[in-house]
């Protein structure tokens, strides 16, 4: 069914975990030319189960830790916001900030949807969050992103329409009738 | 009527877009973005309103080739960013006009264009924002978290399917 995050989502999301260093995510971002990548803490070996998401880390939080050469408050809105726009790895001592733990330069805030839900839940998070990006999550496991992109691609096949009019049209035309 | 092309961009527009002239100061320009919370602005003739251009900041970005940062400043930053602007670097000429440090890079649609073909626009040039003109001269912009509010607010919907 369209009507479902799941239906839109990408499943096949990056992710770094919250062990790796801030080079990585440097490379990584660079080479894929994303803003930035959900941080995964690894599942315990011996209890099974799944790697949980515990934060985002972007571009945006790179480039205050390197500017200010310790974390700057990590909102997570280089994450959520998309920003790929501007030169904002650039002339900044990287090699300084390389070998930081992706954890320690990481927001936790974590915007979420469920697979299940309705696009227009996944709508409604971006506008009241003013962010671009959700991530779906069931518990703590992600299973996917939907961005904002994903709902405007939606909008330029027209795969999305106005509502039907209401089907009691003497109610409708009722207020003119009373003049 | 039940498509997309019952909304047009002038319904959703926003109309208060802060523009700033050729002949204004950066100085001004930069406490316009400052006070708005904006990382740039439409640059337009002060008669016409037309649109001539596009001013952000960091300023100095906007002077580098963009062959030395390949990817990443194709489009100025007025039409993909969303976040906290940086704050501008002191070594800016912040006394030269806006002329001196805008972009001509101009991406509008007319008012009259369907949603359908907005959005088709903002996901094939993976903008998150686009200025709108009514004959020729700025009417406003639009931002792609605008398209999505009609889905949140239900003025767009999944058609129904019989099951």
């Amino acid at each position: 069914v369209l009507d479902s995050a799941r239906s839109v989502m990408s499943e096949d999301v990056l992710t770094v975990y919250d062990d790796a260093r801030v080079g990585e995510v440097i490379d990584l971002l660079q080479a894929r030319r994303i803003s930035g990548v959900p941080v995964l803490h690894r599942k315990d070996p011996t209890s099974g189960g799944h790697d949980a998401v515990v934060g985002v880390v972007s571009g945006t939080d790179i480039r205050r830790l390197a500017a200010h050469s310790q974390p700057g408050e990590a909102n997570g809105r280089g994450f959520y916001l998309d920003d790929r726009s501007g030169p904002y790895l650039r002339g900044l001592d990287l090699g300084a900030v390389r070998d930081v733990a992706v954890r320690e330069v990481m927001s936790t805030s974590l915007v979420t949807v469920a697979a299940d839900d309705p696009i227009r839940v996944c709508a409604q998070r971006m506008v009241e969050r003013r962010v671009h990006r959700v991530l779906v999550t069931s518990g703590t496991e992600l299973q996917g992103i939907v961005s904002s992109t994903d709902l405007l691609r939606l909008v330029a096949e027209r795969r999305l329409q106005t509502p039907q009019a209401d089907i009691s049209p003497t109610q409708s035309g009722a207020g003119e009738e009373a003049k | 009527v039940t498509t997309t092309e019952a909304i047009r961009a002038a319904d959703v527009v926003r109309a208060d877009t802060a523009a700033v002239t050729p002949e204004t100061r950066l100085r001004e320009a930069l406490e316009i973005m400052e006070r708005q919370h904006v990382s740039g602005l439409p640059v337009i003739e002060p008669e016409t309103r037309r649109v001539v251009g596009v001013v952000c900041r960091p300023l100095a970005a906007y002077a580098v080739p963009a062959e030395e940062n390949p990817g990443f400043e194709v489009e100025p930053v007025f039409y993909r960013d969303t976040v906290e602007p940086e704050t501008e670097a002191p070594s800016s000429d912040v006394e030269a006009q806006v002329a001196e440090a805008m972009s001509p890079v101009v991406i509008d649609i007319p008012a009259n264009t369907p949603i359908d073909r907005l959005a088709r626009l903002l996901v094939d040039l993976e903008l998150h924002r686009v200025l709108v003109v009514e004959d020729g001269a700025l009417l406003g912009h639009v931002e792609a978290l605008d398209l999505v509010a009609l889905i949140a607010d239900g003025r767009l919907v999944v058609p129904a399917t019989g099951k």
